[in-house]
């Protein structure tokens, strides 16, 4: 159950979030300038409109029509910068840009000269910073697969560099290459036309840029979606997912990470190890000490980069799949983009993004399929039975691995969307049979006969040639991008959205659930009391600040504590959060102070700081890792809440006594004594006071005469105490003086550690004094109490619900949300601080020190400024006493103000709390917005586009006509026009033009339309619409 | 009531530790077959297989959950229903023994009321080796490095049988140790198990099913009549 704070750090991503994403960014930042601009790539004939955007690393280009063009240009890569002439268009400035490749791209910014120039400083500007890295360039790009695959014969290209020159033919000694270069690729190459696809790769790469100068062009997304080349797959996967930037500026620190840590083991090595033999055993390299050897590496590697992460199984199939097609270090890197920003939360300790998207795909076969999933719902079928697992490996260990990699290939293209888009396909392409399934059983086998078949021809009996061609796995990708392309990422971003809170939710329900079961003893507590030490324990978790409050706010502080702290099976906490855990139950261990101005009332609590948290946490440490679990904290509970008189002076001695020898030494009963004036703190009157200093003096006293009478209990257990006295004396005589000095006069000499009183002495001492009796006898017991913990602060512990409440507002449900996010922190302090101000003014500010026992007669409001500080009374304490309280550094010797900046300070460290609260409801919002203005421009533009194609869209039509509504287009009611568009979208770009396909390939490209799903330029409408008619047949029985 | 046609349907559900043999085990009883390197299983796997006892036909449907600790949370969703649950630990692992523990908690306070619980101590092939013949451990550890997939070093035996066996009694568990490698004790678990379920009540709670399939608390089987198209032997693959 760690990661618990995690899940409530999550941030839903923002615009520059997506757009990093989309364009394939290391880093989420803001673009330094942002501009509309042409471009193009010379040498081609196609010319783009869109936005360029120049980063601290990048130079980014997106089209306006998301499909066509995208570019992302490390700076590194940029060889010059050109100004070109504008003459017949002047008032433009247009660069060019050649690239390490040789490559050169033509940009023409549409703006004012100002923007344009602005853009010129800042590029300059970044070009500059990034010239150190130029140099690495050429010894990356020799690992590249592709420039070996261009340079292979170096005659026929005009490329402009030499670097190939050196490679020798066997190319595995210079490029980063996976397993299956030495153990052979799955599928059989002859059938994939490896052959051909290489040969259009090379010759997209030669006019279009290769590894990290790549340019994505319309043919781009063709040549991904017919399936890579396996030679090239592991480069081109580096590439589309972005995780060659990553592998770029980190050089060497995989094989550092494996060096730094090379002999350890964790519980996360122990499981992986495990698994090394488990993992794809079937294919040759795992049965072989080679590939077991660097699966080991990648996953140890992996568990020491991401700590919180640690390994999963899954990730282990994943991994070995990866190993295929790429290095040791190319797959690291594309597994921690996986981990971390493609699939976030997949293999983490609680898996939440995996339940997450369940969740999301169980509610995308509702809206899709709503007869499909009434059928699931009344016969108790659980979608996920089946579907997770195709999720968690990626359908690599659901379908035949040849096609599982087509899917990846799509997956990190696209993006996530994939996933659930094929897996709506294989659900709608089996709906028949679906239909009839009354259990998960059938259903799973249903779908494992359905993708052990994948390469079975739809129609087998058909006598097309073309049909017959036609198989169940390309018909399964053809439903998936056509019939479900009204599934987009922001589909996705939006449902994650929707379901997110009740995800989390459960998963601190079922944590709490298993902490509790977890725990060996409930001690006196009972099922009930232990669930409110837990919810105790969670808030406390939730609201507890790092312990480092220097750390700038932005630092993931959480992170640190669970990382440090957590040992994966039990979430634990430092001492920090013990503190408030503590002042949540025992009202002596907080400050509260009620505060009164004239407008409103408030309780602003707070934690001290002094000695006892410490002893308290020490001694709770049951299992000494410096740090309480649950189990911990009910045992500790357990030990103090349920004691009489007797057992509570008993918890309080042995609180004291560090080293469990049965006696306080002096130094300790000091403490002791420091203890009991940090408890009574609070409390109005001199009594308390009182009651310590002649508790103090008679401890003395009494530990003394016992000490100076040796003989009298020689025999007994005093003994140990004279000869320790002795030996202490003849070691040490200096220190002896002086702790003669600090005692009554004419008091034995004993040092200021050794052991002084014993237990009984103690006691009587306690006892002697009324209040301390009363309050050994009941107050203490009674100053622990679990409040109540309110469910919506479990929900929003963010947000500082104990002075929301007090000014009236609830904060459950959506208005809570609403006001939860207009009450943010900083709105609320200054509300607060103006409230002060105005009732100072008047006189009415007023300050309420809440006592903790409220014993003594506490109806004395004694105003901030007046109260009693300790200082004051130092009279009433006796002279001997007094000496040794100021020798010694305590929480007694701060005078009110320091009271005040402690305060200060823990309001500056919930403030860094709740900020992401109010930074996630404001970028909910900005986002959404933007949705839909994109949507809104995506429109338009089609629609403009559209015009030019009016034979193409008649064809559109007419498949639209055969086409059976979809459920998801009559959900959203506005969009007849939608799905026209969509159609349009395709079909318009069916008119566009087909610029690879020498003779030899179009044999090969043929295979290509007839999967292919945005462009069926080579397909008839008619024979889209056989196509298609087979699964919406089957739908329209449902 | 003993038709053959209809089959009595037990769903039973399979947890434990990571790499105990639970995958194994199954694989055992469902095809009489071993694998030394099975690849983990991510989230459940099922299964089915027919056994006759007595008179009656008892079809078991077999949920083969995913063991690691952070798959836990998807547990539910496998054993909701389950009428028996064979929990496996590994003899040569303590630890894989708490983890079965405190399954068994979970399964008795959160799966259906009546559900059988066995539990199972597996890989007993590398005890008995182990102590019949002392050699064999260096053996498997120089025929391949790799192959050896427990951390444990030496495969001695970390749970006594004695120890087991009195944890189940006082849980009132079945109790087995059993070998997938060698088939040892495997079918024996699924035996008793049978000779457990109240039948009469499972097909009279089948032919009710309408009725209280809302209710999770039921022991809610799945309806043989409502299903032309049996899973069938061919499942059991």
């Amino acid at each position: 159950m760690s990661q618990l704070t995690i899940l409530r750090g999550y941030k839903d991503p923002d615009k520059n979030d997506l757009l990093c994403d989309y364009l394939r960014l290391p880093q989420s930042s803001t673009p330094l300038i942002d501009l509309s601009a042409t471009f193009g790539v010379h040498g081609t004939n196609q010319v783009f409109y869109g936005n360029i955007y120049l980063f601290d690393h990048f130079l980014c280009f997106k089209s306006y029509d998301l499909r066509s063009c995208v570019a992302t240009i490390p700076l590194y890569s940029i060889r010059r910068v050109e100004r070109l002439s504008t003459i017949n268009q002047p008032g433009t400035l247009a660069l060019s840009f050649i690239l390490w490749h040789g490559l050169k791209l033509v940009v023409q910014l549409n703006t004012l000269k100002p923007n344009s120039d602005d853009f010129c400083n800042h590029l300059k500007r970044c070009l500059r910073d990034q010239l150190g890295l130029m140099k690495s360039v050429k010894g990356f790009a020799k690992g590249c697969y592709s420039e070996w695959l261009v340079g292979e014969d170096i005659d026929d290209t005009n490329d402009a560099n030499d670097a190939n020159d050196d490679i020798n033919h066997d190319p595995t000694s210079t490029h980063h290459h996976g397993l299956g270069f030495l153990f052979k690729f799955p599928g059989d190459p002859k059938k994939l036309r490896e052959k051909s696809k290489l040969r259009l790769w090379k010759d997209y790469f030669r006019l279009h840029g290769r590894n990290i100068t790549l340019v994505r062009y319309p043919q781009f997304t063709r040549l991904v979606q017919v399936g890579l080349p396996s030679k090239l797959r592991g480069e081109m996967w580096e590439i589309l997912s972005g995780s060659i930037y990553d592998r770029f500026s980190h050089p060497g620190l995989y094989q550092q990470i494996l060096d730094e840590h090379a002999g350890e083991s964790t519980m996360a090595t122990d499981e992986i190890e495990k698994d090394l033999n488990r993992s794809l055993p079937e294919y040759g390299a795992y049965q072989d000490p080679v590939g077991i050897n660097a699966l080991r590496r990648v996953l140890t590697a992996y568990s020491w980069r991401n700590q919180e992460l640690g390994y999963c199984q899954a990730m282990n199939i994943l991994v070995a799949a990866l190993l295929i097609y790429m290095s040791e270090e190319q797959t690291f890197w594309f597994l921690d983009k996986i981990c971390t920003r493609i699939l976030p939360g997949y293999y983490s300790a609680s898996m939440y993004g995996t339940l997450l998207d369940q969740k999301v795909f169980e509610h995308l076969v509702q809206r899709t399929m709503p007869s499909l999933h009434e059928h699931f719902t009344a016969s108790d079928i659980q979608l996920s039975v089946s579907s997770l697992p195709w999720f968690l490996s990626l359908y690599i260990n659901s379908m035949p691995l040849v096609f599982a990699f087509r899917i990846i290939d799509c997956f990190v293209a696209f993006g996530p969307r994939v996933l659930f888009q094929v897996g709506l396909a294989a659900l709608k392409v089996n709906s028949d049979k679906l239909m009839d399934a009354t259990d998960d059983g059938m259903v799973l086998s249903i779908f494992r006969d359905y993708f052990a078949n994948l390469e079975e021809s739809v129609s087998p009996q058909s006598s097309d040639p073309k049909v017959l061609n036609i198989t169940n796995f390309s018909e399964l990708l053809v439903v998936a991008f056509r019939e479900f392309s009204v599934i987009t990422d922001d589909t996705i971003i939006e449902e994650r959205r929707r379901f997110r809170g009740g995800i989390i939710k459960s998963i601190e329900l079922f944590s709490k659930r298993s902490a509790i079961r977890n725990l060996k003893d409930y001690g006196k507590f009972g099922v009930d009391g232990v669930n409110k030490i837990f919810d105790h324990f969670f808030y406390a978790l939730c609201k507890t600040p790092t312990p480092l409050a220097a750390l700038p706010p932005s630092t993931p502080s959480k992170l640190r504590i669970s990382e440090e702290l957590s040992d994966r099976t039990e979430t634990v906490i430092d001492l920090t959060t013990f503190r408030v855990f503590l002042s949540d139950i025992a009202s002596w261990a907080r400050d509260e102070k009620m505060i009164t101005n004239g407008f409103q009332q408030r309780v602003v609590r707070s934690v001290p700081e002094n000695e006892i948290y410490t002893k308290m946490f020490h001694k709770w440490d049951y299992t000494g890792r410096a740090a309480l679990g649950l189990q911990d904290l009910v045992k500790g509970l357990n030990g103090v809440m349920f004691n009489g008189l007797l057992d509570n002076i008993e918890w309080f001695f042995t609180l004291h006594d560090s080293d469990n020898d049965g006696y306080l030494t002096k130094d300790e009963l000091v403490q002791l004594s420091e203890s009991l004036l940090f408890i009574f703190r609070a409390e109005p009157g001199d009594a308390y006071l009182g009651a310590v200093s002649k508790f103090m003096t008679n401890a003395f006293e009494y530990a003394d005469s016992l000490i100076e009478q040796p003989q009298a209990v020689k025999e007994g257990d005093k003994d140990k105490a004279e000869t320790v006295k002795k030996e202490a004396k003849q070691k040490d005589p200096l220190s002896a003086t002086e702790a003669s000095d600090n005692c009554i006069p004419g008091s034995p000499q004993v040092n200021n550690d050794d052991p002084y009183i014993n237990l009984p002495t103690f006691r009587m001492v306690c006892l002697a004094d009324e209040l301390l009796e009363a309050f050994f006898d009941q107050d203490l017991t009674r100053s622990f109490s679990f409040e109540h913990v309110p469910q919506s602060a479990i929900d929003h512990p963010l947000i500082d619900l104990s002075t929301l409440d007090d000014i009236g507002i609830g904060s459950t449900g959506l208005v809570g949300n609403i006001l939860g996010g207009i009450f943010s922190k900083d709105n609320k302090e200054m509300l607060n601080g103006l409230a002060d101000e105005i009732g100072k003014s008047f006189g009415k500010h007023h300050v309420e020190y809440r006592p903790a026992f409220g014993r003594v007669n506490s109806q004395v409001e004694v105003e901030e400024k007046r109260r009693p500080a300790p200082e004051e009374k130092d009279s009433s304490i006796v002279s001997g006493m007094a000496n040794l309280l100021s020798s010694t550094p305590s929480w007694f010797s701060r005078s009110k103000s320091d009271h005040g900046r402690q305060e200060q300070e823990q309001v500056h460290e919930r403030e860094m709390v709740e900020k992401p609260s109010s930074g996630t409801i404001s970028s909910g919002g900005g986002s959404g917005e933007q949705a839909e203005e994109e949507a809104l421009l995506d429109h338009q533009h089609t629609s403009t586009n559209g015009e030019s194609h009016l034979a193409s869209i008649k064809a559109a039509q007419e498949a639209l006509a055969n086409r059976q509504a979809f459920a998801i287009d009559q959900r959203d009611d506005n969009d007849d026009d939608d799905t026209l568009d969509d159609s349009l979208h395709s079909t318009e770009e069916a008119g566009g033009e087909f610029a690879i396909g020498s003779d030899e390939d179009e044999d090969m490209m043929d295979e290509v339309d007839a999967i292919d799903l945005d462009d069926q330029h080579a397909i008839g409408a008619e024979e889209a619409a056989k196509i298609l008619n087979a699964p919406v047949d089957k739908d329209q029985r449902i | 009531m003993s038709e053959n046609q209809k089959p009595v349907q037990v769903k039973l559900v399979l947890l434990g530790e990571a790499a105990v043999g639970k995958s194994s085990v199954v694989l055992r009883f469902v095809q009489n077959d071993f694998q030394e390197y099975k690849e983990p299983t991510i989230g459940a796997a099922f299964l089915t297989q027919k056994c006759r006892l007595e008179d009656k036909v008892i079809k078991f449907e077999i949920w083969d959950t995913a063991g690691q600790e952070r798959f836990r949370s998807l547990a539910p969703m496998y054993y909701r229903n389950a009428l028996s649950a064979v929990v496996v630990y590994d003899i040569t692992s303590s630890s894989s023994f708490d983890k079965a523990k405190s399954w068994v908690k979970e399964l008795q306070r959160q799966a259906s009321p009546n559900v059988i619980i066995a539990l199972v101590g597996n890989k007993l092939d590398l005890v008995e080796k182990s102590e019949e013949n002392e050699d064999y451990l260096d053996d498997v550890a120089s025929f391949d490095q790799n192959a050896v997939s427990e951390p444990s070093q030496t495969h001695s035996r970390a749970i006594s049988r004695d120890e087991a066996q009195a944890y189940a009694e006082e849980s009132n568990l079945l109790f087995f140790e059993t070998s997938a490698k060698t088939s040892e004790g495997v079918v024996e678990v699924f035996t008793e198990i049978a000779k457990k379920i109240p039948h009469e009540q499972i097909l009279n709670s089948t032919k009710s099913r309408a009725q209280d399939q809302s209710q999770q608390n039921n022991v809610s089987l799945n309806s043989t009549e409502n299903q032309p198209k049996q899973v069938g032997d061919n499942c059991a693959c």
